[in-house]
């Protein structure tokens, strides 16, 4: 049961990444992305880590792929034209070419004889373990991480200014 | 029918080289942006199987910071895209072969 | 009996009964309250003219929303279109399936009654409902209309706003019970005091953001049906219906919310619970049969209490314009709750060391 849940997911996971890239609306393929999304946020909960699931569906669709459509409808973007070169359109057929022999050489080449969800400690991966981790070896990481969030916060604003770019002093 | 590692870094992997492919082909920015996303994605799922399998948290440290990394790098990307959008009034990257600003 | 004991038919039942009791009763007298408690407040009578004291008019608007006709304008994007309302109902139902409301007592351990029992339960139902901001920006969207797509950004400015300081504020309550389970908050308020009290500016900010989340008045821009053009402008018939029921629905959902995080839950009185109140009456109730009809009952009523304050606020408070709402947000609201958040922490802090 659990393992086909596994495979369902991943079937899912892949064919809304296809998605993705293939459709040429953007608000299509950000919406593809939150089915993305959703069936790793599945795994994640499948492979002893709830925690993170939620998270994945907090942060991931619930904020940062809602700004995405948000500005997608702020632009009010059309379709994305045809406007390729012969050589474009040739790339794209051997770039997607490349997925599938990708994955059956994977297949081949990698080989790791350990199991996924296998029997692990009860709280694995719940909130109050990965706190602990989070906040006690690896508090440098989430120190830093908190300065990157302040970098990129103040950037935006600077960014997005008006008069900066008009007249810079 | 049990899901050993090699599955799931498989499906990660599969998932990056999509990631890839989308960068490759497709030209307009916010698409691109979504396609480095899966990126990430495939990355934090690489992270949670090994972390799984060797019943180690640091997969889970990992992934959480990721996230963060991630939301930092959305910010910031669409505010250039914005800025992009009102300077050139187009998305694709193709118009952005110049080197003035 | 022995399907009863099977674990999906139990799962599949409860999740059926649940959403049926949220969907057909709640979200019904949710609305016919909302008239009746309009009419009182504006010195009218309300409806009265379908069934006993007005009860079937929802009925009848349930009927006529199937029967008007499903205008769908031309040139819209079809597939989104006809998916967004669906993006509205489906996170409006699926966040109540992590909202325990009720205790019972299962083989001598006290459980919630809920539909699944999730160690991250608040976690989980902030995350889901935070996705009902899809359906606005679809339905703007994909209406491929001028006003809806203004409408649309603004309502979604507004609901990712106000996500903010209700995060913050749901915070200091996860650090105050030390737990992210309802459950576990909802004893740690049983064994100390109910969190209104203990953080009363949380509280505040939370009722304040979640006005705002389910876009109520004085926060109802997304809204403002004959003002102001909202997201929804161009959808008709049960689609419409569909919004307005997700609309309903999650006001329940985040009431539920408010009940266990700072009202207590399903305990008794503050200071005063079940326990003690079985002691006092000398029946034991906590291992009574009866114990989760009791505590369902007394969710319910404090539910309704919250709701009633819904409709109470609708009906004295005028609208905000839209730069104060955002004002109020970034300007007011967030260093508010920042501040909670900072001053919940140094409560916490001294009370261990204590």
């Amino acid at each position: 049961m659990t393992s086909w849940l596994f495979y369902g997911f991943s079937a899912f996971a892949v064919a809304f990444a296809y998605l993705v890239i293939l459709l040429r609306n953007p608000i299509h393929s950000g919406l593809a992305l939150i089915g993305s999304f959703f069936c790793v946020s599945g795994l994640f909960v499948l492979m002893h880590a709830p925690f993170l699931g939620v998270i994945q569906i907090l942060i991931y669709t619930g904020a940062i792929l809602v700004l995405f459509l948000y500005v997608m409808m702020l632009l009010n973007l059309k379709e994305q034209q045809k406007e390729d070169r012969l050589w474009q359109t040739v790339a794209r057929y051997v770039a997607l070419l490349l997925i599938p022999l990708g994955w059956m050489f994977s297949l081949k080449v990698l080989n790791f004889q350990r199991l996924v969800s296998r029997s692990l400690p009860e709280d694995f991966g719940s909130v109050h373990s990965v706190g602990q981790q989070l906040l006690g070896s690896y508090v440098l990481i989430f120190e830093v991480s908190s300065v990157v969030l302040l970098v990129a916060m103040i950037g935006v604003v600077v960014l997005t200014q008006k008069k900066s770019m008009e007249n810079p002093r | 029918m049990i899901v050993s590692l090699t599955h799931m870094m498989t499906l990660s992997f599969v998932l990056f080289l999509i990631g890839l492919a989308g960068i490759f082909i497709r030209r307009d920015v916010l698409t691109v942006f979504l396609c480095v996303e899966i990126i990430l994605n495939a990355a934090n799922l690489a992270f949670v199987a090994v972390a799984n399998a060797f019943g180690d948290e640091f997969g889970h440290v990992a992934v959480v910071t990721i996230i963060a990394i991630a939301a930092a790098e959305a910010a910031i990307g669409l505010s250039m895209v914005i800025k992009l959008h009102s300077d050139k009034k187009s998305m694709n990257l193709s118009s952005l072969n110049e080197l003035r600003g | 009996m022995i399907f009863f004991q099977s674990d999906w038919l139990g799962a599949a039942l409860r999740i059926a009964v649940t959403t049926g009791t949220i969907f057909g009763v709640l979200v019904y007298f949710l609305v016919y309250a909302e008239r009746k408690v309009s009419a009182f407040i504006q010195d009218r009578v309300g409806p009265n003219r379908v069934g006993p004291l007005g009860l079937l008019q929802g009925l009848a608007d349930g009927v006529k929303f199937i029967f008007k006709e499903d205008l769908q304008p031309a040139n819209v994007s079809k597939f989104l279109y006809a998916f967004a309302p669906y993006a509205a109902v489906f996170p409006a139902i699926l966040a109540f399936a992590a909202v325990p409301y009720g205790l019972r007592e299962i083989d001598g351990k006290m459980v919630p009654v809920a539909i699944a029992n999730i160690n991250a339960g608040v976690l989980f139902t902030i995350s889901v409902s935070s996705l009902g901001v899809f359906s606005i920006i679809l339905a703007g969207w994909a209406s491929n209309s001028k006003y809806p797509i203004l409408g649309g950004l603004r309502a979604a400015a507004q609901v990712i706003s106000y996500e903010i300081p209700l995060g913050l504020s749901i915070m200091s309550v996860l650090l105050l019970a030390g737990t992210t389970d309802f459950y576990g908050i909802v004893q740690a308020q049983n064994e100390s005091v109910w969190f209104v009290f203990l953080c009363p500016l949380g509280f505040l900010l939370f009722l304040i953001s979640v006005f705002a989340e389910t876009n109520r008045l004085p926060f109802d821009m997304p809204e403002g049906e004959t003002e102001i053009i909202g997201f929804h402008s161009e959808y008709s018939s049960l689609k419409f219906a569909m919004f307005f029921m997700a609309e309903y629905a999650n006001m329940v959902t985040v009431s539920c919310v408010g009940v266990l995080l700072f009202l207590g839950g399903w305990e008794f009185l503050p200071g005063y619970s079940w326990q003690d109140l079985s002691l006092a009456i000398g029946l034991d109730l906590l291992n009574h049969p009866v114990l989760w009809f009791v505590t369902v009952v007394w969710f319910l009523t404090k539910l309704s209490f919250l709701l009633f304050l819904f409709i109470w606020v609708r009906w004295t408070l005028p609208r905000f314009r839209y730069d104060q709402l955002m004002r109020l947000g970034w300007k007011r609201l967030i260093p508010l709750s920042l501040f909670n958040l900072i001053l919940t922490m140094v409560v916490t802090v001294w009370m261990v060391w204590r």
